[in-house]
């Protein structure tokens, strides 16, 4: 057994933090390519009552797994720079990660080991920046995985929706939009986007694509959410509140989000939290969600089988105890 | 060792059995030769201090099998806590974790094979070291409840198992939330060749 194996394989199997105290000759054998290691790991403090919550039952992972967020290309990498952009991304910030496809079949063959078939989310980044996006979503479809794809809508034109509206598995496309009018929604994502990202849905509607409106209330658009959803309405697609996070680009334009008045949510929307549904996969890794891809204390490990085991699970709710966005989630999740 | 079996066909509740009669062994003759080191000499050249050694009966230390001298110091154990020592063997490191938890505290010594036990219980006695409970059990199934113990260590015991995760997570189940587990273990700077795998003695060192 080497050194690595012992802290990966044992140790790292029942806790989620080693630590090495010491290396050491050994001198039991005459073995010269042995020595010893003391290494120490603590277990978890016990949450206080008021923030524990259920357990999340990992019998298996097939009802562990509801969702996995597949990040085709770095969380950073987009041709927007949306002010209120979590990672911060934006056209200058060049990350040549793309998502390959001998990754995707790594992953199919882990999920069906697990007997696993969640929902997949294709986000990013603007996952549309992959060049071979479309054969990637061809496999997904053909592997019978319910999926979604979330863009900002500049790079669905007519064939696009074409290709889109021939998955049979495609449940729908998610488009980003933060005002009811060029005005209000080109402060936030850009000059031109307004109407750029209103086209992407009418082409997707022209060919009966499923679309959902993602919408971040925040303090700038709060007065005009009604507009947003009566737009939506009329566009037949469903709208999604989304959280605004106080990391990256909202960090640093200080934005607010708004004080939304929970009474009036329809009731539809799913309570429960992202990394209690899944695990998120972004440039070759797991992590505990979406939010969190850029923070190295949400990276679960490199498989789903280490990013659903206990030592994980474990690790997921401590973070919930100390990160900021996880408060986002656990006071205001839609 | 009866049978010559490689290592790779035995049962993890075989190798358990041979570690058992081979520790049994040692701890009833423990100036014969193994493949690994054994006793006093052994322990002062791993870094005991010659006066600790001298100072305690000779019976502690003759069997000892342990691979570090730091193990003890680097748990930072204190007093009144409640310690679990897998694979206490003759009872060195058990006397200094008895110092170390002094009369408030516990320590929990357990090992598979019986007559080190017995030599560990014999010298405890001698001492006069009441806040220690001796038990023969094996580290993979430990027969204490959730939550009961602070500190865990053990010094040179999961090489002597096929089944280190079910160890490990027995560990984390006794330990009390924000509690330690300290292994000293010798490990490989490569992966073990072939033959080297297949070695039942090898098991053992």
């Amino acid at each position: 057994m080497s050194e690595k194996g012992f802290l990966t394989r044992y140790v790292g199997a029942a806790f989620s933090k080693v630590e090495i105290l010491a290396r050491e000759p050994n001198k039991r054998t005459k073995n010269p390519n042995a020595y010893v290691v003391i290494t120490r790991a603590y277990k978890d403090e016990a949450l206080p009552l008021s923030l524990t919550r259920p357990e999340l039952s990992l019998t298996s992972a097939r009802e562990t797994l509801k969702e996995l967020w597949v990040f085709p290309v770095a969380p950073e990498f987009c041709n927007l720079a949306c002010t209120h952009c979590l990672y911060a991304a934006s056209p200058l910030r060049k990350n040549p990660y793309r998502l390959h496809e001998q990754e995707l079949t790594r992953i199919f063959a882990e999920l069906e080991s697990l007997g696993a078939a969640p929902h997949l989310l294709f986000t990013g980044g603007e996952p549309t920046l992959h060049p071979q996006l479309f054969s990637l979503l061809d496999q997904v479809d053909q592997q019978g995985y319910s999926f979604q794809l979330m863009t900002n809508g500049t790079r669905i034109h007519a064939s696009e929706a074409e290709r889109l509206a021939a998955f049979a598995h495609l449940r729908k496309v998610q488009i980003s939009l933060e005002g009811p009018s060029p005005e209000l929604n080109d402060t936030v994502m850009g000059q031109g986007l307004y109407r750029r990202v209103l086209q992407a849905i009418d082409e997707l509607r022209t060919h009966e694509v499923p679309v959902a409106i993602a919408v971040t209330p925040m303090e700038s658009n709060q007065p005009h959410l009604t507009e947003i959803e009566r737009l939506a309405e009329e566009k037949g697609a469903e709208l999604v509140p989304i959280l605004l996070y106080d990391l990256g680009a909202a960090t640093d334009n200080g934005l607010k989000p708004a004080l939304v008045d929970r009474s009036h949510d329809s009731g539809t929307a799913d309570s429960t939290l992202m990394c209690d549904k899944g695990v998120a996969y972004s440039e070759g890794k797991y992590f505990s969600c979406p939010v969190l891809v850029k923070d190295p204390d949400a990276l679960l490990g490199n498989s789903l089988s280490e990013a659903l085991s206990p030592r994980a699970r474990r690790q997921v709710r401590r973070l919930r105890d100390s990160k900021a966005a996880c408060a986002v989630c656990l006071k205001g999740s839609t | 060792m009866g049978s010559r079996k490689k290592i790779g066909e035995l049962t993890p509740a075989e190798i358990r059995r041979l570690v058992a009669e081979k520790y049994t062994t040692v701890a009833q003759a423990p100036q014969a030769r193994y493949k690994f080191r054994v006793g006093s000499a052994y322990a002062r050249d791993l870094g005991y201090p010659v006066t600790l050694i001298a100072s305690l009966p000779a019976a502690l230390s003759e069997a000892f099998t342990g691979v570090s001298a730091s193990l003890i110091a680097l748990s930072e154990v204190k007093p009144g806590e409640t310690v679990l020592e897998l694979g206490c063997g003759g009872g060195l490191d058990t006397v200094l974790l008895a110092q170390r938890v002094g009369p408030r505290g516990q320590v929990i010594g357990m090992d598979c094979a019986g007559p080190m036990l017995e030599r560990a219980q014999v010298n405890l006695r001698q001492l006069g070291c009441s806040n220690v409970a001796l038990a023969c059990a094996p580290a993979e199934c430990l027969p204490l409840a959730d939550n009961a113990v602070d500190c865990v260590v053990s010094n040179g015991l999961f090489n002597l198992s096929a089944e280190k995760e079910a160890i490990f997570a027995e560990i984390e189940r006794v330990l009390k939330p924000g509690g330690r587990t300290v292994n000293a273990e010798i490990v490989l700077r490569a992966e073990p060749t072939q033959a080297e795998r297949e070695s039942q003695e090898d098991w053992f060192t």
